[in-house]
């Protein structure tokens, strides 16, 4: 009665605080759904990967510059992938190259982007299946065919140079270098990588062979990794897999071999960094709802200075006014908190639909659930919490007899 | 018949040094169950403090007070709220009503405060409507009530508990003539039904309303007058 009448009697004040509280915790549930979305989002992607390895260089080499191999370090890689496919328990190894090369946009202006080479029938067998369904049939030779002429591309690169199925497209190292036209054959939307956004990026997938050429690395049959598969058998023999990864690990010095778990694993601490840094913001503004509350309530007991002193005469105890006061600070973070959740939830899904609209990829990049509302909202009751006591213990130290004198 | 109120030379001094100020100097009083007592005296005569050492809202710095025959000078805050709650209740000159209640909440709060069921709550308070002369006016506001009507939701709330003891500053200092009459009435009539009352005030006709007068100068009883008896200290 007290309470609920405590909150009534100045409605603006109340319901800026509720408002002040309601925001914190909006920004503390949209911030963290945005981290577990992500992180979520990254790990079903890699999940879905149908590669259970990858190995790859222990060292960046090649050119540090934006054209040629971005990270080219595996030389004779296609003998590298037969070495690996001969240890028991490895279905396939496919080599990949990744460059950047350069092409024209439609008003003739040279553009970046990034380049794949890749071994169709591998790469197709390392995807998952609806990624798979991206790119299946559009090259006309799945086994590499290093004279194709045949290049896929991704929307953003086919928006920003106009290319349909059938637009011859140039491509060269850098603006300067000559350039080599291929035919465009298959236009994909822009997969979500797990390791990074790459909408807005221009990507082109080349048979491994024209890549390298066209980079000029063919020589040394460059690569940047190797995907690796192990056949189903070994896939679910957790030691196996163990010692299929041990063998890999031990085929060529300077190398290392990233599993789906060290992926995971890359993965979870990449999320933990961003939900380390969404929390700071989310809980400092928490910090300072809670510093209004405090501030507000130590406020309205100066103002209720007398009611609190009558209520003492008349043989209210401390703790019952302690409760009083505290029980309303409560409240308005209840109150706070409620909606704060429903502008969290909404604010979740706003910021899911920024990312899927600007990254034009249609993943789920927040993940509001009953367990993170649960959460945030016990937080922020605990927060509130602490906010009450310092002018609940107030409430306490009023005197009655020094009331009672100044009223006279 | 044991006392209701003994006070044995009871000292009051606030400060210290130069700025002590005795308050009240070796009072003793008796006070007997359903007795209706008035202390009137000048200002600063330390009227004000007595009623407040009996009612356990301030404390004596010299003697001893018995309430029901247990000594209560020294009790801790804790049981001193718990005897004003339960045993003693109190009316005050400028009212004292919350103004975010109704008429009925004011006179609820002793009651919630003891932990009396809602329904009784609101059957008590239903009860001492009529008694203190409120028609139909306990959900209104306080502000929405004159003097006399607050005068009177305070003394439902005073009575909500069924005190042993009313103490009463003043109560009709706020009212005009006739409703501060109509007042002193319903004391008489409480009086009557068996409620013992201390009440301080500086209008000698008001306090001729009770049994006896108390008397005060200078933090002393001066004298002490039974309806037409008059005893010096």
């Amino acid at each position: 009665m007290l309470v609920t009448r405590s909150l009534r009697r100045r409605p603006v004040r109340s319901g800026m605080l509720t408002l002040a509280v309601a925001v914190a915790v909006a920004l503390l549930v949209a911030l963290q759904s945005l981290a577990a979305g992500f992180l979520a989002a990254q790990t079903a992607e890699v999940r879905e990967r149908t590669f259970d390895a990858i190995v790859q260089p222990l060292a960046t080499r090649g050119d540090p510059t934006l054209t040629g191999p971005s990270a080219a370090g595996i030389d004779g890689a296609h003998a590298f992938a037969r070495e690996l496919e001969a240890i028991p328990g490895v279905a396939s190894a496919s080599p990949t190259l990744e460059a950047f090369l350069v092409t024209r946009d439609t008003a003739g202006d040279a553009i970046q982007l990034l380049a794949q080479g890749v071994v169709p029938a591998g790469h197709l067998a390392g995807l998952s299946g609806a990624q798979r369904a991206k790119f299946d049939g559009y090259f006309t030779s799945a086994a590499e065919d290093p004279t194709s002429g045949e290049v896929v591309i991704n929307d953003v690169l086919a928006q920003t140079t106009g290319a349909t199925r059938g637009t011859m497209l140039a491509f060269a190292p850098s603006p300067t270098d000559p350039a080599r036209e291929l035919r465009v054959v298959g236009i994909f939307d822009t997969p979500y990588t797990g390791t990074g956004v790459l909408g807005g990026v221009s990507i082109a997938l080349f048979h491994l062979g024209e890549l390298q050429a066209l980079v000029d690395v063919d020589v040394r049959d460059a690569a940047t990794r190797i995907a690796v598969r192990l056949d189903d058998t070994t896939r679910e023999d957790a030691a196996a897999t163990a010692r299929v990864v041990e063998a890999l690990r031990e085929a060529r010095a300077g190398h290392q071999v990233l599993t789906k778990d060290d992926e995971l694993e890359a993965a979870r601490e990449r999320a933990a960094i961003s939900a380390g840094f969404y929390s700071a913001i989310a809980y400092v503004s928490l910090v300072v709802s809670a510093l209004f509350v405090a501030s507000v309530m130590v406020m309205e007991v100066q103002e209720r200075r007398r009611d609190l002193g009558v209520l003492r005469a008349i043989g209210w105890s401390g703790a019952s006014l302690f409760r009083v006061v505290a029980l309303q600070a409560l409240a308005f973070v209840a109150l706070g908190t409620l909606l704060g959740l429903a502008l969290g939830y909404f604010a979740s899904e706003a910021l899911g639909g920024y990312f899927r609209e600007g990254y034009g990829l249609d993943v789920a990049f927040t993940a509001f659930t009953p367990q993170l509302a649960l959460a945030s909202a016990a937080q922020a009751l605990l927060v509130g919490l602490a906010a009450a006591l310092y002018p609940a213990w107030r409430a306490t130290r009023v005197d009655a007899l020094d009331v009672i004198r100044r009223a006279v | 018949m044991g006392a209701l109120v003994e006070l044995e030379r009871v000292s009051r001094t606030y400060g210290s040094g130069a700025s002590e100020v005795h308050a009240l100097r070796d009072v003793s009083l008796r006070m007997d169950p359903g007795e209706f007592v008035s202390i009137v005296g000048p200002s600063g005569s330390g009227k004000s403090t007595l009623l407040h050492v009996v009612g356990l809202i301030d404390t004596s710095t010299a003697g001893t007070l018995r309430f029901e025959g247990r000594d209560v000078t020294r009790l801790p805050e804790r049981e001193r709220a718990g005897m004003r709650l339960r045993r003693l209740g109190f009316i005050f000159q400028q009212f004292f009503l919350l103004p975010i209640l109704s008429a009925r909440e004011n006179v609820e709060l002793p009651m919630r405060e003891a932990g009396v069921a809602k329904a009784e709550r609101r059957a008590r308070a239903e009860a001492l409507r009529p008694r203190v002369g409120l028609a139909h006016r306990l959900d209104a506001t306080p502000s929405t009530l004159s003097g006399g009507e607050q005068q009177r939701v305070a003394i439902a709330r005073a009575l909500a508990n069924r005190p042993a003891l009313l103490i009463a500053d003043e109560p009709t200092g706020e009212l005009d003539s006739a409703t501060g009459a109509h007042v002193m009435d319903l004391f008489e009539e409480l009086n009557r039904a068996g409620t013992a009352i201390l009440m301080v005030t500086h209008d000698i006709s008001v306090a001729n309303r009770a049994a006896r007068r108390v008397h005060m100068r200078d933090g002393s009883i001066e004298r002490v007058v039974v309806k037409g008896i008059r005893r010096e200290a």
